[in-house]
């Protein structure tokens, strides 16, 4: 998988750089936005992570050049600017993620995650399935090993949303964004007490717990610890 | 100015020329109508009938002014108050000017006079006319006094340019001076406004209201400024111990990993409390172009209070609200940004879960009334003391600084910027027992979308 990084910010440039490469990634940097759009039109990228805010280009400028010229690459933004209509901004610019600074590289590696698996056709389903856990998308019902779940509606969409996502990690504010279309960090972990609440309904008495916490990111389901 | 002499100077040559046509046109009608009695004369009765009648018209009961000669073909006159056909006219037939001398105080006088000349059809010629030196006095008399006023105006429009402009000139002195001193850095000083209502006035007044909003914009900053350096020392003199003390310490790893856990989650307070901070600068200073659409309070109370149902059951807390009812009935919009209205209220029921001893009550309303849009939220804790209420709202203000709760303080700051920001009455009350927090949007739309 090749990231484009667009970043001016030296040392988060590298420290990203150094994470993504880790993760195994294979990481293109480009310092300014003119290399950056430079790059990202001469060879093929699976993901673009661009900075707001940039010397030369600004990120705006990048999104909006990219998508004039047809390319449908998955593109997360990176922005100092906490502001809550700058969200809405970037994303009308056609990014398709919005990631505000300071932000944790396991929030940034969800995204990334997820805006990959995005990019992969996605069929209209009515089914999903992980691990003999089965949601019917139409009678809106839920059972795992053929026993039947009772969801309210909320818990419904917080399952759904892991559910599609099985095998990535989701953090709390996707989640809040997913389920409530909220981009704000509630003060308190609302969500945790939502997740335990679920939790408890699709793992009690399970001896093979699908819902996983994932210190200090998120949760995943996933059948293996 | 020269446009306005101009325009003067064009009008008054117009009422020149219109008054002296007007007056050529109606001698000329005058000279027509005796004409054409005399040729009709002629024609019935001959050159003698024209003769005794011009004779008639010419006598002592002649109209003043009017002149009147009848000739043989040999130029003799026959009839008439002329002495003798103007020959240097040159003119056979139609109109002509002509000098006449006519008796004055000492001697003759020149006069000139306008004239219709025939010939008839036995070489005799018919002269009508009219002295018209009354005519020329009285116009020459106009182009005077119409030159003069030209001229008059002339001057006059000069030195009311001249005052004008001084006057305007002093005012943008003025005006310049205080910039300047604004410039240098008084943002409380304001542009003077004379309350005459002028051009001037309507620009100092918009200029004053700019700078109303600047000075907001700058104290906000400075507050934020202040604020954040508070709320920011804390966290990161703590960061700092804890890493100092590891690097003190032996090298042991879980001592490092127990000092990094604790940066971490250290550093996270510290992004909670920046982004609030930010958040209620923004909201405080009404960012322009902050956009706002039509919303419906009562979705955005479900929504929160879905998000926080959970949270309050933990605390065995009781949930009063109607909001079953109210989201249905579609009458509770009003212009506002979503996402601070969400923020706003779950600071709102995160604070009244908080402070409401387990087994409490909370509660949530959104009604309508009195053309307002009210949301009340409400809970059994221990409340607000009611001389504090105020000081509460104002900007960052902890009631008591030693609370530590993540972004306590600074959630009702946030509400009150919210409230701030769409035009929202906030209010704090008594629940009897506990805090009773009330939110009044006026001019909200009924029924919309």
């Amino acid at each position: 998988m090749r990231i484009l990084l667009i970043e001016d910010d030296k040392q988060a440039a590298a420290y990203l750089v150094k994470g993504l490469d880790e993760a195994g990634f294979n990481v293109e940097h480009a310092s300014d936005g003119r290399d950056g759009l430079f790059l990202a039109t001469s060879e093929p990228f699976d993901l673009v992570i661009v900075d707001r805010m940039l010397p030369g280009l600004d990120g705006l400028a990048i999104i909006q050049a990219l998508r004039a010229q047809g390319h449908k690459t998955p593109i997360l933004i990176l922005s100092a600017l906490a502001q809550v209509d700058d969200r809405v901004r970037g994303l009308r610019a056609g990014g398709d993620d919005y990631l505000t600074k300071p932000y944790s590289f396991a929030e940034l590696m969800a995204r990334i995650e997820a805006l990959l698996r995005r990019g992969q056709a996605q069929a209209v389903v009515t089914t999903l399935e992980v691990a003999g856990l089965h949601m019917d998308l139409v009678g809106r019902t839920v059972a795992r090993d053929g026993r039947r779940i009772e969801l309210q509606p909320r818990e419904f969409r917080l399952l759904e949303h892991l559910m599609r996502h099985a095998g990535q990690v989701v953090t709390r504010t996707m989640l809040l964004e997913a389920v409530w279309d909220y981009h704000f960090d509630p003060q308190t972990n609302v969500i945790d007490v939502h997740m335990s609440r679920l939790r408890q309904k699709i793992d009690k008495g399970s001896d093979r717990p699908l819902l996983h916490t994932v210190r200090g990111a998120g949760y995943t389901l996933r059948e293996d610890p | 100015m020269a446009l306005f002499w101009a325009s003067t100077a064009i009008l008054l040559g117009f009422i020149r020329y219109s008054t002296i046509r007007m007056m050529d046109r109606e001698t000329r009608e005058r000279i027509d109508v005796d004409y054409r009695v005399l040729t009709q004369t002629y024609r019935h009765a001959g050159i003698q009938g024209l003769r005794r009648i011009v004779e008639e018209r010419s006598g002592d009961r002649a109209v003043a002014g009017a002149l009147y000669l009848l000739v043989d073909t040999y130029g003799r006159p026959l009839a008439g108050n002329l002495a003798f056909w103007p020959d240097d006219s040159g003119v056979e037939e139609g109109w002509i000017r002509l000098a006449i001398q006519m008796p004055g105080v000492s001697g003759y006088i020149h006069h000139q006079a306008t004239a219709r000349i025939a010939r008839l059809p036995n070489h005799h010629r018919l002269l009508v006319g009219r002295d018209i030196q009354d005519r020329l006095v009285f116009q020459e008399l106009i182009t005077r006094s119409l030159l003069l006023s030209v001229v008059i105006v002339g001057v006059l429009s000069l030195i009311g340019g001249v005052i004008i402009s001084q006057r305007m000139l002093r005012r943008v002195d003025e005006l310049a001076r205080t910039a300047n001193t604004i410039i240098q850095g008084d943002l409380g000083t304001r542009l003077p406004v004379q309350g005459i209502g002028d051009e001037f006035d309507r620009v100092a007044q918009n200029v004053n209201r700019m700078l109303d909003q600047i000075e907001r914009l700058t104290s906000g900053m400075r507050t934020v400024i202040d604020s954040v350096a508070h709320d920011l020392r804390g966290p990161l003199t703590r960061i700092r111990g804890h890493i100092e003390l590891a690097l003190a310490g032996p090298a042991d790893a879980v001592a490092y990993r127990q000092a990094l856990d604790t940066a971490l989650a250290e550093s996270e307070r510290l992004h909670r409390t920046v982004d609030a901070l930010l958040h209620i600068a923004q909201a405080e200073s009404g960012t322009l172009g902050m956009e706002m659409e039509p919303i419906d309070l009562a979705v955005v109370a479900r929504d929160v209070l879905d998000l926080y149902q959970p949270f309050a059951e933990d605390k065995a807390l009781r949930i009063e609200h109607d909001i079953a009812q109210i989201s249905k009935s579609g009458d509770h919009w009003i212009r506002g940004n979503r996402q601070l209205l969400a923020q706003g209220l779950a600071n709102l029921i995160d604070n009244a879960i908080k402070y409401t001893p387990e087994g409490g009550r909370i509660g949530l309303r959104v009604s309508f009334s009195g053309g307002e849009t009210r949301l009340e939220v409400w809970d059994s804790g221990p409340g607000i003391p009611e001389a504090d209420r105020a000081r509460v709202l104002e900007r960052f203000v902890r009631l008591d600084s030693s609370r530590t709760a993540p972004g306590s303080g600074l959630g009702l700051s946030l509400v009150a910027a919210v409230a701030k920001l769409h035009g929202a009455s906030l209010t704090l009350g008594d629940n009897a027992p506990g805090l009773c927090v009330v939110l009044a949007f006026e001019g909200a739309t009924r029924t919309e979308g």
